[in-house]
């Protein structure tokens, strides 16, 4: 514990104001470039967002790793694979308006807000929902916006949406979702139990009809166990 | 004297039934807080319990035996004293190990290494117990033999009317109470001498067995069990909870608890928010909630409405109804009289409770299993409709082990043959990745047989699929252009995919979420090429009443590829569940080498020639009684549609008709004169079993209640007197040799009843009912042989 104490303030001293940057940028190259995500945008983001803010402080050691972690609540914050490569496939672009749902640790929401316009994020659980809202605010994020709801009904005043990420497997996809997506939107929702993604199903709306589609099959990490 | 013997006897009546009643509920508690994996293991660990005590029997002092009431009330509080310590043990010091995790994190293998050996223990006092009770009192062997089996007969029926009333944890620590209640009596009865120092430590143990069974302590699920995932929600609170050898049923209320499986993409509408079914903290059903005020159109939006579209069916029969909520379906396609199958009573009692006022009329309830219902009535259907089968997400193989009798070839076939003319069989599946239940799904379909011989063809059968769902129907006769008509408008409006299309090439418009690979798999199934399926990664071959594991995909000589993909950390091939059986049987075969090691080394026998030929006899009898014992429960499962059931009753049975075998060994052996004439009792009455198993389980399944128990006893019986006959027959020339080896050869027999147990499943899991038998057959032949030469 000292000893990183001292590494952070030497770090400090000599200008490096991101003991993490390192250990960011190796994430992206051996986990996301490494698998295929080549979006310049997302592996920006990706390298912005210090992800080891957004992982209890008993698992900043493990924030780089290649998995999923436990955030408490039983959610996680998912592998940061699959977070860049839910950002890649819904195309983001600066002016767009995506609506999340599954707030968790807010760090999707964050890689999103980096670059979209405009994000909406939606969480159940009240106790991740105000933890997530003070989080963004204090690492100023003013365009992402907050709800404390059921994802479900999606968030209607804000709507139709560009792309839709829905961060949690569903047995079936909410009909209000699928009406607030904008024609020529994408949806990404994952197809596996919470705790691990076997793949990625990409739900596209064209000339009113809608179509599906498997994405890649996901590696799977398994979770660790929760503390 | 007189008070001694007594008390011995019923210290031994007790135990006999802790042992029966401390393995089903631990089989519970697993099945709970696990998979349905455990069961074997349970059984194992019960067996190394056995074991370990022949080897302490064997270290016992001889002033420790002329002091046996002593030694006895030390062995009983200590009991009494682990039981619940062995729960906080697990609780506190070693934590659950976790199912999933336990090929990915080293510290969750040790876990599931120090759980297994933490309950082993209690095992072995008993057996230690038994063990020295049979020692002391050996001149009347006899009557001991009594005490042990009917009280293991009881234990075994009374745990199962247990299991209704308690939680199974705490049946586990009643054991304890009982036990340590037991110890101060038997103390106080049997010393001269009171130490009042000795009964205080006594009352603690009671008293804190007595505290733990009313401590709010919970048997929690694995945190991947739906339910974990559930109660995670904020509103999310069980409101009712009962408990069944079925297992623990769990209803969850939740705002956010929305079910409907197959929903188009396209439904504008509201899906209602009703109560999720848990059993065993798994989803089972959803129940709609009595306030919700809506309209039942979702449920028309969905691939699974397709039987019910296509055609208006006078009757229809529901399969595993998951709740109420598949019900309503066939109450909306106007169905005139819906048959519906459950076998387990509380969910059985809740669907009735929910339909008691709606649609009475319409409904007819039958609290059966749908195998047994298929077997014993010949009524005919216009739909026999299966809802989706397993869970949303993905078991990673943990099912593999668990019989399904519903999903097999000749179940299928009993559907079929159930079906009026033009009759539907429909049943819906989640898209897996790799794709494998449809696969065997369909390969099992395409198998079924008409009553002329000839196989199902394709134009018999329609399947569609929405982004998650597949919906397969297999029509008695085939699709005319009107339902044809139908089903592509319906794909049409919903944006459905029609997958197989009776006439035509499959329609793929919406939904691109099946591989190319798997339509050419599809094609070879219904043209049948079934030898292209051989190149697939996963095992797609049917499973049948010999092989019910409809969830084992495992191909074992692709095991290597297999084990590379749980080294890389890749879940999607690596079926967990399957494994996990063999990380079992390995931890277990280590257990046994330990004990096979330390009886080798620790007991002296006067030749080394005796010890290698103790060793082939009681290791040899150890595995074969375990492979008959675990494939006579994977059958009685069918009968009994219930593995508690099975469980209790064949272990029961066999420990009473062997125990009666061994009472009789000597007079038979006496009328008969060799003992190789016994060996050729066992493979006779073993062989007429295994030749008419098949007639014997049809014809059981026709009976009900204690009758079925009654002919199925008087079936088994015969089975378990004989091969009751060598171990107790081997042990008795034992000690009129040298009485040092009995305890040798007692825990060789143990460590190879713990290999067997496991090594047993992994037969049937892989080779099926038949193979299992007919090698603990062929292990009597060859010991009979080896008995034979040595004369």
């Amino acid at each position: 514990m000292r000893t990183k104490f001292i590494t952070i303030i030497i770090f400090l001293l000599l200008g490096f104001d991101d003991p993490y940057k390192s250990s960011r940028e190796k994430m992206v190259n051996l986990q996301i470039r490494a698998r295929g995500v080549k979006n310049e945008f997302v592996l920006d983001a990706m390298r912005k967002v210090p992800r080891h803010l957004y992982v209890p402080k008993s698992r900043i050691s493990e924030a780089y790793n290649d998995g999923p972690l436990p955030i408490g609540y039983g959610q996680t914050i998912s592998q940061p694979f699959i977070v860049a490569y839910m950002t890649e496939v819904i195309e983001p672009e600066k002016c767009k308006k995506v609506l999340e749902i599954g707030t968790g640790s807010g760090y999707q929401a964050a890689v999103l807000a980096e670059i979209v316009d405009s994000v909406f994020t939606i969480e159940i659980i009240t106790e991740l929902y105000k933890e997530g809202k003070e989080r963004l605010e204090k690492l100023g994020y003013k365009n992402i916006k907050v709800k404390n709801a059921d994802g479900y009904f999606g968030w209607k005043e804000h709507s139709p949406f560009d792309a839709i990420v829905v961060t949690a497997a569903a047995e079936f996809v909410p009909p209000p979702l699928i009406e607030q997506l904008k024609e020529g939107g994408k949806m990404v929702i994952p197809v596996g139990s919470p705790f691990y993604t076997q793949n990625l199903v990409l739900i596209e709306k064209k000339d009113g009809k809608i179509y599906s589609r498997n994405l890649i099959p996901v590696r799977f990490v398994p979770f660790v166990r929760g503390k | 004297m007189k008070i001694k013997i007594n008390s011995h006897q019923i210290i031994l009546f007790i135990i006999s039934g802790i042992v029966i009643s401390n393995q089903l509920a631990l089989i519970q508690y697993f099945a709970y807080q696990q998979w349905y994996n455990f069961a074997s293991v349970v059984i194992s660990l019960a067996l190394f319990g056995f074991g370990v005590s022949g080897l302490i029997i064997s270290k016992i002092k001889k002033e420790t035996l002329d002091e046996a009431d002593e030694t006895i009330q030390k062995i009983l509080i200590t009991y009494g004293l682990y039981v619940p310590i062995s729960i906080l043990i697990e609780k506190y010091l070693i934590g659950s190990f976790d199912s999933y995790l336990v090929f990915f994190d080293v510290s969750e293998t040790i876990k599931f290494f120090l759980v297994i050996f933490n309950y082993s223990i209690p095992f072995c006092f008993i057996a230690i117990l038994i063990g020295l009770i049979f020692t002391i009192s050996s001149e009347k062997i006899g009557t001991l033999y009594f005490f042990n089996l009917i009280g293991s007969g009881i234990g075994g029926i009374l745990v199962v009317y247990l299991l209704w009333l308690f939680e199974p944890h705490k049946i586990y620590i009643s054991t304890g109470l009982i036990i340590s209640l037991i110890g101060l009596i038997f103390y106080l009865a049997t010393c001269e001498q009171r130490i009042s120092l000795r009964i205080t430590f006594n009352l603690i143990v009671i008293v804190l067995n007595f505290v733990l069974i009313f401590a709010p302590f919970e048997n929690i699920p694995s945190q991947f069990k739906s339910l974990s995932r559930i109660k995670n929600f904020p509103d999310a609170r069980i409101v009712r909870e009962q408990f069944s050898p079925y297992g623990k049923v769990e209803i969850v209320s939740s705002s956010l608890l929305r079910y409907s499986p197959g929903l188009t993409l396209n439904f504008t509408g509201i899906v209602p928010q009703g109560e999720a079914i848990f059993l065993n903290a798994e989803l089972a059903g959803f129940k709609i909630s009595e306030s919700s005020n809506y309209d039942y159109d979702f449920l028309k939006k969905s691939t699974l409405y397709l039987p019910f579209l296509l055609k208006q069916s006078n009757n229809a029969l529901i399969l595993n109804p998951s709740g109420g909520v598949e019900i309503y379906r066939a109450v909306i396609s106007d169905v005139n009289e819906i048959y519906v199958n459950e076998k387990n009573p509380i969910l059985f009692n809740l669907i009735s409770s929910e339909f008691a006022r709606n649609e009475k009329e319409k409904i007819k309830l039958i609290n059966e299993d749908p195998r047994i219902f298929l077997e014993k009535f010949n009524s005919k259907f216009d739909l026999i409709y299966h809802p989706v089968i397993e869970p949303v997400g993905y078991s990673s193989g943990l099912y593999s082990v668990q019989e399904k009798f519903l999903f097999t070839q000749e179940a299928f076939q009993k559907i079929y043959n159930a079906l009026n003319e033009d009759g539907y069989f429909s049943i819906s599946c989640y898209i897996d990745n790799p794709v494998k239940t449809f696969l065997k799904l369909l390969n099992t379909l395409t198998e079924i047989r008409d009553s002329k011989g000839t196989k199902v063809r394709p134009e018999q059968i329609l399947a569609i699929n929405n982004w998650n769902v597949i919906t397969i129907m297999l029509k008695k006769g085939t699709f005319n252009e009107d339902e044809i008509s139908k089903a592509e408008k319906f794909c049409n409006e919903n944006q459905f995919d029609i997958l197989i299309h009776p006439i035509e090439n499959r329609m793929v418009r919406f939904n691109s979420v099946i591989e190319a690979q798997i339509f050419n798999l599809i094609d070879a199934i219904l043209n049948g090429k079934r030898e292209e399926l051989g190149n697939y990664v996963f095992n797609l071959s049917q499973s049948t009443d010999d092989k019910p594991y409809f969830s084992n995909f495992i191909i074992p000589t692709r095991f290597k590829f297999y084990l590379e993909q749980i080294s890389l950390r890749n879940l999607t091939y690596s079926e967990v569940g399957y494994f996990l059986i063999w990380l079992a049987f390995l931890v277990l075969l280590l257990f046994s080498t330990v004990l096979i090691f330390l009886a080798f080394s620790l007991i002296k026998i006067d030749t080394k020639k005796l010890k290698l030929n103790l060793l082939v006899y009681f290791s040899t009898i150890g595995l074969a009684f375990m492979f008959i014992e675990l494939s006579l429960i994977q059958k009685f499962t069918l009968i009994f549609s219930n593995d508690v059931f099975a469980i209790s009753f064949i272990i029961s049975l066999l420990l009473i008709s062997s125990g009666t075998g061994s009472y009789f060994s000597q007079r038979i052996f006496d009328f008969m004169k060799r003992f190789q004439l016994f060996f050729v009792l066992i493979i006779f009455t073993n062989l007429i079993f295994l030749i008419f198993s098949y007639q014997i389980v049809v014809w059981l399944m026709n009976w009900n209640g204690f009758l079925k128990y009654l002919f199925a006893g008087l079936i088994i019986f015969p089975l378990g007197f004989f091969i009751g006959i060598p171990f107790p027959y081997g042990i008795r020339r034992l000690c009129s040799q040298d009485k040092n080896a009995v305890p040798f050869a007692w825990a060789i027999n143990g460590g190879f009843s713990v290999l067997g147990s496991v090594a047993s499943i992994i037969l049937l899991v892989n080779f099926g009912f038949n193979f299992s038998f007919l090698m603990a057959i062929t292990l009597y032949f060859f010991l009979g042989i080896f008995i034979y030469f040595q004369k």
